[in-house]
C-alpha cells in the first residue's frame, strides 16, 4: 500500500466517517450539505456553480424521496425543529 | 387467454405501465426493494377493483426485480436484495466498458426468466404446489448445503479463502436472537443494535457500495472510473445477439429460480444466489466468474424474476407467502375480500388468470422500458468520478439506513465497507460471505427444525430421498477439487 493510495482511500473513508458523525450531531441534511461541499469543491475541484447546484439539489431530492414519497424519516438530530414547517406543509396538502 | 385479454384492458394496461415504472425506480434505489414499494402503495389499490389492484402491485414487484439490476451494474451497489448476485459480474463488466452488454443481458434474461416461469405457472400450478409442500425442513437444509457447495466446488477462487469467506458470513448470520431459545447471541457485550441481527443488505451495500468504491479508487487513483460506452442501434442488436452465450444458464436459472420461489420462505434472493452458483458450476470457464462473465449477470436475473412469479404460486394456491413481498400481497388479497387457497382458482378465475396474464404483460413492458433506457443508464457511468463517488456514498448511507432505520446499521455498513476493501485487497472472494449471510438463517432454522424432529439423529438427511440426492451432489461438488488435484498430481508424477 503506497502513500498515494492511502491518501486517496483515506479521504473517501474519512469523509464518510465524518458524514456519519455530523449526522449524529446536526442531522443528515445539514451533514449532506457539508459532505458535498467538501467532496465536490476540495477533493474534486469542481466549479462553484456545480458545487452549489449539487448542494441544493441532493438534500432536496433525498428529502422528497424518503420523507415525502416513502415516509421514511431520516435522522435529523438537533435540526429537527427546522423541519416542522415543511412537515406542516407536506401534511396539509 | 381470458387472462391476457383482461390484462390488456386500458385501465389494467395503464396500471401495468405505471407500476413497472415505479417498480424500476424503487428497485434501483439501494436499500429499497419490491417489499417497500408494494407496502407503501398497497393503500392506493383500495380505490380500484381487486384485479386491477393486484395487477398494479404485481407490476411493481416485477419492475423492482429489473430495477435492482440497474444500480447493481452501473453503480455497483445492489439496488435490491434480489440483485446482490448481479453485482458479482455486472460491476466488473461495467468497469471494462461493457455496461450496455450487462444491462441488455439483465433485461433479456429477466424476460426469459419471467416467460419460463409464467409458462410453468400456467401449466403446472396445482401439482407444483403439492410438490413444494413435500419440501420439509430436511429437504430445505439439503438444498442450502447444495447452494454452499456450488460456491466451493469448481469455483475458480482459492478454496480455503472461499470457505473462510462463507464462515464470516455464517458468523454474521448468527448474530442476534437465537431462533429457537430466544437467547441473544454474539451481541458484543450488550449493544442493542445487534439484537435484531446483521441485516444482510447492510453487509451487501457496505461491501459492494463502499468497499468496491474504495477499491476502484485505489486501482484508478480517482482518475477514470469506467470506459466510455457509445450506444447505437447496431450495437444494441449485436448485444441482443450475445444471447446465445447465456441462453443455457438462463433457462436453467429460470427453472431453478421458479422452483426455489415456490418454496415457502425461500424467495428471490436465495434463488438468484443459487442460480449464480449453478451457472458457475456448469460453465466451461468457472474462473471467469466474478471477473465479468455475462452468464454471471444473466443467471441471477433470470432466477430472481422466475422466483417472483414462483412465489405467487404458494400464495394463490395454498395461501402461504413465498417471500416478504407476497406476504404483503396476501394481506392485500384478504382486504380486497378474496380468500387465497385452492378454491380461488374456481371461485375467482378472472382474478387468478388476470394476474397471470398481467405478469406476462408486465414482463414485456419492463423489457421494453429497460432496453429503451439503457443509453440513459450508461450515461451515468460517464460522469466524472468526483461527482459519482459522493452520490454513491450518499446512496449507500441512506440505503443502509432505510431498511431498519437505525444509525447503528449505517456505522456497521461503513465498517463492512472498509473490511470488504481489505478483503478485496488480500484477494478474498466476498460473494460467498453475502451468500452465507442470506442462506445462513434459512439453513440454521431448517437444520434445527429437522434435528428437533428427529431427536438429534443426523441420518434423516440420508434416508429421505430428495435430501439424500441433494447432499450427495453437494458432497461430490465439494470433493471434486480435491479429486482433481490428486489426479493432476498423479498425472504429473506419471509423466516424470
Amino acid at each position: 500500500m503506497t502513500r498515494e493510495t492511502l491518501v486517496v482511500v483515506g479521504i473517501s473513508a474519512g469523509s464518510i466517517f465524518f458524514l456519519l458523525v455530523a449526522t449524529h450531531l446536526v442531522g443528515i441534511y445539514i451533514a449532506l450539505f457539508f459532505f458535498l461541499l467538501f467532496y465536490l469543491k476540495f477533493v474534486g475541484r469542481h466549479s462553484w456553480s456545480l458545487t452549489i447546484t449539487m448542494m441544493a439539489l441532493v438534500p432536496v431530492i433525498v428529502f422528497c424521496l424518503f420523507e415525502w414519497a416513502l415516509k421514511i424519516p431520516l435522522p435529523k438530530s438537533i435540526s429537527e425543529p427546522l423541519f416542522y414547517p415543511i412537515y406542516d406543509l407536506m401534511y396539509s396538502i | 387467454m381470458g387472462g391476457l385479454a383482461q390484462a390488456v384492458e386500458p385501465v389494467n394496461l395503464m396500471m401495468i405501465v405505471i407500476g413497472c415504472a415505479l417498480g424500476l425506480l424503487i428497485g434501483a434505489m439501494p436499500g429499497l426493494g419490491s417489499v417497500n414499494g408494494v407496502a407503501i402503495l398497497l393503500p392506493v389499490t383500495f380505490l380500484v377493483p381487486p384485479t386491477s389492484a393486484i395487477i398494479f402491485l404485481a407490476a411493481i414487484y416485477y419492475g423492482a426485480m429489473y430495477g435492482g439490476a440497474i444500480s447493481s451494474i452501473t453503480l455497483g451497489i445492489p439496488g435490491a436484495s434480489t440483485a446482490v448476485a448481479t453485482v458479482f459480474d455486472g460491476r466488473p463488466l461495467a468497469q471494462q466498458g461493457h455496461a450496455d452488454k450487462a444491462l441488455t443481458a439483465a433485461a433479456v434474461a429477466s424476460f426469459i426468466g419471467g416467460t419460463i416461469s409464467v409458462i410453468l405457472f400456467t401449466l403446472f400450478a396445482p401439482p407444483l404446489a403439492a410438490f413444494a409442500l413435500k419440501f420439509g425442513p430436511t429437504e430445505e437444509f439439503a438444498l442450502m448445503v447444495l447452494a454452499f457447495a456450488t460456491f466451493i466446488g469448481l469455483g475458480g477462487d482459492d478454496i480455503p479463502k472461499t470457505v473462510f469467506s462463507i464462515l464470516i458470513g455464517l458468523v454474521l448470520a448468527a448474530v442476534g436472537l437465537d431462533i429457537i431459545s430466544g437467547q441473544p447471541r454474539l451481541i458484543f457485550g450488550n449493544i442493542d443494535g445487534f439484537l435484531h441481527g446483521v441485516n444482510f443488505l447492510v453487509l451487501a451495500i457496505g461491501i459492494y457500495g463502499i468497499g468496491e468504491m474504495l477499491w476502484t479508487l485505489e486501482t484508478t487513483k480517482g482518475k477514470v472510473l469506467v470506459h466510455k460506452v457509445t450506444m447505437s442501434v447496431r450495437k444494441m442488436l449485436s448485444n441482443l445477439r450475445d444471447i446465445k452465450k447465456y441462453i443455457g444458464t438462463t433457462t436453467l436459472g429460470s427453472v431453478l429460480g421458479y422452483f426455489v420461489g415456490t418454496l415457502p420462505a425461500a424467495g428471490a434472493t436465495p434463488a438468484s444466489l443459487m442460480s449464480y452458483g449453478l451457472a458457475k458450476t456448469f460453465s466451461d470457464k468457472p474462473d471467469s466468474f466474478g471477473k465479468g462473465n455475462i452468464a454471471g449477470v444473466a443467471a441471477p436475473e433470470a432466477a430472481n424474476n422466475a422466483a417472483s412469479t414462483g412465489s405467487m404460486l404458494p400464495m394463490i394456491t395454498l395461501g402461504i407467502p413465498g417471500s416478504p413481498t407476497t406476504a404483503i400481497l396476501l394481506g392485500g388479497m384478504i382486504i380486497w375480500g378474496l380468500r387465497p387457497g385452492p378454491l380461488l382458482f374456481t371461485e375467482h378465475p378472472d382474478f387468478v388468470w388476470g394476474l397471470i396474464g398481467s405478469l406476462y404483460i408486465a414482463n414485456f413492458a419492463t423489457l421494453l422500458m429497460n432496453l429503451a433506457f439503457i443509453p440513459l443508464f450508461v450515461k451515468v457511468l460517464t460522469l466524472p468520478f468526483t461527482i459519482l463517488a459522493p452520490v454513491i456514498y450518499i446512496l449507500c448511507v441512506v440505503g443502509g439506513y432505510a431498511p431498519t432505520q437505525t444509525m447503528h446499521d449505517v456505522w456497521l455498513m461503513l465498517l463492512f465497507g472498509v473490511v470488504g476493501y481489505l478483503l478485496r485487497k488480500l484477494n478474498y472472494p466476498v460473494a460467498p460471505a453475502v451468500l452465507a449471510i442470506v442462506l445462513g438463517p434459512l439453513a440454521e432454522r431448517s437444520l434445527r427444525q429437522t434435528l428437533i424432529g428427529s431427536h438429534g439423529d443426523v441420518s434423516i438427511f440420508f434416508t429421505r430421498p430428495i435430501s439424500a440426492i441433494c447432499i450427495l451432489i453437494a458432497l461430490a461438488l465439494i470433493f471434486y477439487p480435491v479429486f482433481k488435484n490428486f489426479r493432476n498430481r498423479r498425472n504429473k508424477s506419471g509423466d516424470n
